[in-house]
């Protein structure tokens, strides 16, 4: 049957010596998984950032080169 | 026949809008999924008889390895489709597969290790099963490294595409390597032409595991296919309106735009 397997907290972290193993594994999973998850959304803002940075530029250029043919 | 909608699909515009939309759906779901998987796995299957606790690694190790492979399934099909029709999408979308495959091929590698410490007594054997799925991971290796080797971007796209269909030989090796030699993994789990070998206490946890990979998976895709297109598309008009927060109506439509957008 399904039910809560351990007597206490302290057996749900050694799982009777396994703890370390099945601990260590879901630890590194969820690291790789975390980084999964965040790094597309910080390259995202990262790419529009850049790509605002770059057409303010450019609008800066033409705004002076228009001043240059006016004067 | 109408092959509109076939085009449509091949739109990278069109699929960075409607993904803006199903993004938070596929987040949630994926969350609650993991969540519920991971605590059921870990707190409420039972022990295995003969493994004891260190058997619920297979609630990580089984669902990654599932994902590797299917994932170099999507990288391989990907860059066919590519190849076939030349769609901008798809390469997009192989681009995007690589990173997330090898990040999953390294997870069941390494849980795998783990798992083998007190169960075969050692971290690494060369086994069938766990050279060839190191192969794989190489192979992902290998996609990312060749994306960034060429200065063209369509040269890097079809390289790519060649050495991920040539790479498939490596995937019914890695499903048959348990039968085909005799080797240290345990055969599969879980199969689709006969009754799992696990008793259904631990395969409920597990298959929620598994759903929950497949879903993280394709919110993985996703996002990072939408990064692609936005480092490839950044010199278009729609991205540029995109990253001064201009939404597509506020801006009065014009022809040259149209036929921009149909292209």
């Amino acid at each position: 049957m399904t039910r809560f397997q351990f007597e206490s907290w302290y057996d749900v972290m050694m799982m009777s010596g396994h703890g370390p193993f099945v601990w260590a594994s879901f630890a590194i999973t969820f690291a790789i998984v975390a980084y999964l998850w965040i790094m597309p959304g910080i390259r995202e803002r990262r790419l529009l950032r850049e790509q605002r940075r770059l057409l303010a530029i450019e609008a800066a250029q033409h705004a002076a080169a228009r001043e240059g043919q006016g004067g | 026949m109408n092959w509109q909608w076939f085009h449509r699909l091949g739109s990278p515009r069109w699929f960075f809008e409607k993904t803006d939309r199903w993004l938070p759906w596929l987040t949630a779901v994926t969350l609650i999924l993991l969540l519920v998987g991971t605590v059921w796995g870990l707190l409420f299957a039972p022990p295995d008889y003969q493994q004891g606790n260190s058997y619920r690694i297979i609630y990580i190790h089984v669902p990654a390895a599932f994902l590797a492979l299917a994932g170099y399934y999507v990288m391989a099909i990907s860059g066919a489709i590519g190849i076939i029709w030349k769609m901008k999408l798809p390469y997009m979308m192989m681009a995007a597969a690589a990173p997330i495959g090898a990040a999953l091929t390294f997870v069941s590698l390494v849980t795998g290790a783990i798992w083998g410490k007190p169960t075969w007594g050692t971290w690494w054997e060369w086994d069938a099963r766990i050279t060839s799925m190191l192969i794989l991971f190489f192979l992902y290796i290998g996609i990312m490294a060749l994306q960034n080797a060429f200065r063209n971007q369509d040269s890097a796209d079809k390289a790519c595409a060649i050495l991920a269909l040539v790479g498939t030989v490596n995937i019914p090796i890695i499903y048959k390597s348990v039968d085909w030699w005799n080797t240290l993994h345990q055969p599969a789990t879980l199969k689709l032409t006969s009754a799992p070998t696990i008793h259904a206490t631990m395969l409920y946890p597990l298959l929620t595991m598994v759903v929950a990979f497949y879903c993280l998976y394709a919110l993985a895709l996703f996002r990072y296919t939408r990064v692609e297109i936005l480092r490839r598309e950044r010199r278009t008009r729609w991205v540029a309106d995109l990253a001064l927060g201009i939404r597509p109506g506020d801006r009065p439509r014009t022809q040259k735009q149209d036929t921009e957008a149909s292209e």
